[in-house]
């Protein structure tokens, strides 16, 4: 019978630690630092260890994890986690706003031109249905032409890129839950998938050979 | 102040346009999805291979080409523009002519087909139809009718299994994906720039997150290519539809369609946009499905190949290129005015699209 754990001594100081870094993240982009740094990993790591002081009684404590779930150190890397998914959310408003003082640019170009050309040419007095159709046919040109710049395209696609990594990170944190309540991850889904799609491949491939086999009367 | 002060009497056009909302709302609120019915031609079911169904369509009148005709979509968004409704129905103006006409529907992959790629689709999918179409109707080859990137697919399929194809049509289809560098109409080929503007590594990071390429993505893609029209959609055009019943009905099924737009297999993706859109890999013999180079001069059945003059998604010059690399002599082109998807939905091209390629067929049957 595995014996009780006793607490760790370290653990209360490595949550003063997380305190202490969660303050600092509110105040700066050190949350980025932080996400990428190896501290949190090392953390992660000393603390499913007990940070050197446990009694060496690792299967008693491994099976004790399993059965209790979530821990120090699952909570370190979930905040470690949280405070990765945030710093992306913040990288992905930027590139959001970036990407709307590109695309406004045309809107603005289009109403100075618009509201430049002389009366007559508005056809205001052809009701405000032909005045809509002439802004819109305008405003159309100066948008088509806007997304054909460098400008436009290298700002959709960092936002693009800033999206998909708010979206990656998301899935991390999804996953995590999913392991700590035992609930198979997205990765086991498409690793599932992926050697079902070979299988297939190998299977058919297989039936092929041998329907050519047969059809050429081999023994 | 102004002494001009807007009209809010009961005439006038703010009235008519609040009447006109107001109509629209209650109109909507009666109109059920089974109402609003897009690929609604009658087929039959003959044979399922994981999520993809071979159909046979039930024949209109007496049949007057022998050779059976297979018709492939792609795989960004699905085969219902070529049967939208009966009155512009692509699929029923061809059994009207006496088409022997069969489906290959993709279903509807998600995640689950992310590992799928275009060999399978080519390779796999496609062979089994074709195989199971000659086998149902005694024909050691048949005709094949690609749309889009389903042309692609059939292209592909006529070069590597000559011995199956007994013809090729292609409509709308991409042959040269750097072509709409020739294309001089600014309006074509924003798809092509701007897949050409992505990293190879943001593709990856896409489809890998995504587990595929979203379709609910590439329809925010296609709305930037008319970005008036697309803003005015629910508005302008929804309110000078609503006192027709004729109109509004297609407003919805042609929203239906758009709506219905699956997620693209992840692996398949990356070869359609890296190898195909950002390498151009077709055109210079450089792209490989199950470990075979496809080579367009092995196209040696006759093809016929349609395109749209207007078609902002394929510029016309990307599908026309295909002229120059097929290996038959038996090449025809037939250039259709309208859009990509009008060339399939509009009442102006029903006749002529459906007549021209029944014609071409018949004449080779």
């Amino acid at each position: 019978m595995a014996e009780e754990s006793q607490p760790n001594p370290f653990g209360p100081l490595a949550a003063q630690w997380m305190e202490s870094w969660r303050a600092m993240a509110g105040a700066s982009d050190i949350s980025e630092t932080w996400s990428n740094s190896m501290l949190p990993f090392i953390m992660k790591r000393a603390a499913e260890r007990g940070f050197g002081m446990s009694a060496g009684n690792d299967l008693a404590e491994a099976i004790e994890r399993m059965a209790k779930g979530p821990r120090l150190a699952d909570v370190l890397d979930f905040d470690r986690k949280l405070a990765s998914v945030a710093a992306a959310w913040s990288e992905l408003q930027s590139k959001l706003a970036a990407y709307h003082v590109v695309a406004s640019k045309p809107w603005m170009r289009a109403a100075e031109q618009f509201s430049a050309r002389p009366p007559d040419e508005r056809v205001k007095d052809a009701g405000w249905r032909a005045e809509l159709g002439a802004w819109n046919e305008l405003a159309n040109e100066e948008l088509i032409a806007n997304q054909r710049t460098d400008e436009f395209l290298v700002a959709q696609k960092q936002l693009l890129q800033a999206a998909t990594e708010f979206r990656a990170r998301q899935s991390d944190i999804a996953d995590t839950i999913s392991a700590i309540l035992g609930v198979p991850t997205q990765r086991d889904f498409d690793e599932v998938t992926r050697q079902l799609t070979e299988l297939r491949r190998e299977l058919r491939a297989l039936e092929r050979r041998v329907g050519e086999s047969a059809s050429r009367g081999d023994a | 102040m102004s002494s001009e002060k807007p009209n809010w009497n009961t005439t006038g056009p703010f009235a008519e346009m609040t009447d006109k909302m107001l109509k629209a709302g209650k109109l909507l609120s009666t109109i059920k999805d089974e109402d609003v019915d897009v690929g609604a031609t009658p087929k039959t079911l003959v044979m399922r291979r994981d999520k993809v169904e071979l159909f046979r369509y039930e024949p209109l009148t007496e049949q007057k080409v022998n050779t059976p005709v297979l018709l492939a979509y792609g795989l960004i968004g699905r085969y219902t523009m070529a049967d939208l409704q009966e009155d512009r129905s692509l699929v029923r103006s061809l059994l009207s002519q006496g088409l022997d006409l069969w489906l290959v529907d993709w279903g509807q992959p998600n995640r689950t087909e992310r590992w799928l790629t275009i060999d399978d689709y080519v390779d796999d999918y496609i062979h089994a139809a074709v195989e199971r179409v000659c086998r149902e109707t005694g024909h050691d080859r048949i005709t094949l009718l690609g749309i889009c990137e389903g042309g692609v697919f059939t292209t592909c399929y006529a070069a590597l299994h000559p011995d199956k194809v007994k013809g090729l049509v292609l409509t709308i289809t991409p042959i040269d994906f750097h072509a709409d560098r020739d294309d001089p109409d600014t309006h074509h080929g924003f798809l092509n720039l701007w897949t050409r503007s992505l990293d190879r590594a943001d593709i990856d990071r896409l489809v890998d997150t995504y587990g595929g390429l979203p379709g609910e993505f590439m329809s925010s893609v296609f709305s930037l290519m008319t970005p008036m029209r697309s803003l005015t959609k629910y508005n302008i055009d929804l309110i000078d539809v609503v006192d027709d019943e004729a109109k509004l009905m297609n407003f919805l099924r042609m929203e239906k369609w758009l709506a219905d737009r699956p997620a693209h297999p992840g692996e398949a993706a990356k070869q359609w946009l890296k190898d195909l859109y950002q390498d151009n890999k077709l055109v210079k013999g450089e792209f490989e499905l199950s470990g075979r180079l496809v080579d367009l001069s092995k196209l040696t059945a006759p093809v016929l190949n349609v395109f749209a003059l207007n078609d902002h998604i394929i510029p016309p010059t990307c599908s026309r290129a295909l002229g120059d690399h097929v290996g038959t002599k038996d090449y025809s082109e037939i250039e259709l005015p309208g859009g990509h998807v009008g060339l399939f939905v509009s009442s102006k091209s029903q006749g002529s699209l459906s007549k021209g390629i029944s014609e071409w067929l018949a004449a080779r049957d």
